[in-house]
């Protein structure tokens, strides 16, 4: 499907006051395809920066980032993204939404409707294809956009603390959809997060950022789907406890975890 | 569970308006009845009424003024015609400079200076000066028009592009959007509320600065009927000139309001 490598990536930029700022220092990583890989790291560690360099919204200051190969120049519906902010467009009716990346790509009307009206079921909107975004409530909105992401086939989905703002059970249910999402259409799967249970509960690898650099790359291999018995072996219970002394949380953390 | 969907029943205009129009007639006829005023000073509206009926379609007391046999429909015509052109290309230029000058920071440090500039110009003094240049065809009128209007419109459109989300931007480039379709489904959508906002409060100026420069030796007009009546001492046809014209606003803010409000329909607050 889609391979993408980051080669001694970084970004900088320079603060008002003239000081120089390193985001994203000399970061190497490669995603394999089909893998779910979740970005962990706490806030500024320059998480967010790494995902819009990998969606062609920012130009890396150093380094490379290449999909299968191919060095990526500026943003593509190969490579769609979910924002943490609200990105369903407010003067379009949803199904004009969904349909709306197919629409850029020129697919014909019939043809993109139908596609469109397909994932608003999926997602289970499809009793609402024809309201405007402020009638929905903003789990409904979230849905949307991952409707719109995946209506448009992307190979690499990139998603960026898509679900901090929603409460607790719809963040839940939306996990569910977006896991049931990803194991129909396989797309590699960058995800950016600050949450430990919810890395844990989605991600094949959990790669830890700290002032711009990588500093931790887990394998999970606890098995799909994920319930709160598996989430509470000893596997599972250990990695969460090196996450979070990685967070700055070691206080919550028993002697007897792994070091780091 | 979907917020309700339920649109609001809106009435085309608020009857607390119509009742104050109705309680400012009752306050003219008041006043001309009983005498506060005189005639002359203020008509009876009546009168005023009379005065618009007989004229309005035809008349050859303002032939006699060489304001065409058209009456006052003939002169409206002529304001509301240039008005509509002048409009429109603001809304163009305006919109597209305004735009440009919101995403292009080298545009905006070239075009803030002129258009703010253009719109400190006092209006009035000026005109005399569009006289010179364009003599007394109505493009003096529409070029006035024009220089009022365009300013507002690119302010509004600079601030609603500059005000713009910019993750609709994102979303839209990473859902495979072009630059055309950037400005057209993103920038031109997402800024209409509040670039339609300044096309009302330019649309409202733009009655009043016509019949003005319409003094300034426009063939016809309800501004150059308003002059003539006067210079008459006819203050009936003075008041039925200005009603008339203040009529055709009205109806046009209401229509036009109307208008954006179903365009931007999107953006009406859900009952919850």
């Amino acid at each position: 499907m889609a391979e993408v490598e980051l080669r001694n990536v970084g970004q900088s930029f320079r603060r008002s006051g003239g000081a120089l700022v390193e985001a994203v220092a000399d970061v190497s990583l490669v995603i394999r395809s089909h893998e779910f890989v979740c970005l962990i790291g706490p806030s500024g560690c320059g998480k967010t920066t790494l995902l819009q360099l990998v969606a062609g919204l920012t130009r890396a200051s150093q380094g490379q980032i290449s999909v299968d190969g191919a060095a990526i120049a500026g943003p593509s519906p190969e490579r769609g993204l979910v924002f943490q902010r609200d990105s369903v467009f407010p003067w379009m009716r949803t199904i004009d939404n969904v349909s709306y990346g197919l629409k850029c790509r020129g697919v014909e009307k019939t043809k993109r409707i139908e596609i469109a009206r397909q994932y608003l079921r999926q997602v289970g909107l499809g009793d609402v294809e024809r309201s405007w975004p402020r009638e929905l409530s903003g789990g409904m909105l979230k849905r949307v956009a991952v409707a719109t992401v995946f209506a448009n086939s992307p190979r690499v989905l990139l998603m960026d603390e898509p679900f901090a703002a929603l409460d607790y059970v719809t963040k839940l249910q939306l996990h569910q959809l977006l896991l049931t999402l990803w194991e129909q259409h396989r797309p590699t799967v960058l995800f950016v997060t600050h949450d430990v249970d919810e890395a844990m509960l989605l991600a094949d690898r959990i790669v830890v950022m700290k002032e711009g650099r990588v500093v931790d790359d887990r394998k999970i291999t606890l098995a799909r789907r994920r319930t709160v018995e598996s989430l509470a072996l000893p596997e599972a219970v250990a990695h969460k406890e090196v996450l979070l002394r990685h967070l700055g949380l070691g206080e919550l953390v028993q002697d007897r975890t792994a070091p780091l | 569970m979907a917020r309700t969907s339920l649109s609001v029943a809106r009435l085309p205009v608020d009857p607390l308006g119509i009742i104050g129009l109705l309680a400012l007639v009752a306050l003219w006829w008041g006043l001309s009845q009983f005498h506060f005023l005189s005639r002359l000073a203020l008509p009876p509206p009546a009168g005023v009424a009379a005065a618009i009926t007989q004229n309005f379609f035809s008349s050859s007391y303002l032939a006699n003024y060489h304001l065409g046999y058209g009456g006052l429909a003939g002169n409206l015509a002529y304001t509301i015609s240039n008005v509509v052109v002048a409009l429109a290309v603001s809304c163009v230029v305006g919109v597209a400079l305004g735009f440009a000058s919101a995403r292009v920071e080298l545009f905006r440090a070239f075009a803030d200076p002129i258009m703010l500039t253009a719109g400190t110009i006092p209006i009035l003094v000026t005109a005399p000066f569009f006289l010179i240049w364009f003599g007394t065809s109505r493009s003096a009128q529409i070029a006035l028009l024009i220089l009022f209007d365009v300013t507002i419109v690119y302010l509004f459109a600079q601030r609603a592009a500059a005000n713009l989300d910019p993750t609709y931007v994102a979303a839209g480039r990473t859902l495979g959007a072009g630059p055309m379709r950037i400005v057209s489904d993103v920038y031109l959508k997402g800024a209409l509320p509040e670039v339609f906002g300044g096309i009302r409060i330019a649309l409202a100026g733009a009655w009043g600065l016509e019949a003005f420069s319409e003094l300034l030796g426009a063939p016809k007009g309800i501004g150059r009927v308003i002059q003539a009546m006067a210079a008459e001492m006819d203050s009936q046809m003075v008041f039925a000139a200005i009603m008339t014209l203040a009529v055709v606003a009205v109806a046009f803010d209401v229509a036009i309001g109307g208008a954006f409000d179903f365009i931007t329909r999107w953006r009406r607050r859900a009952r919850l």
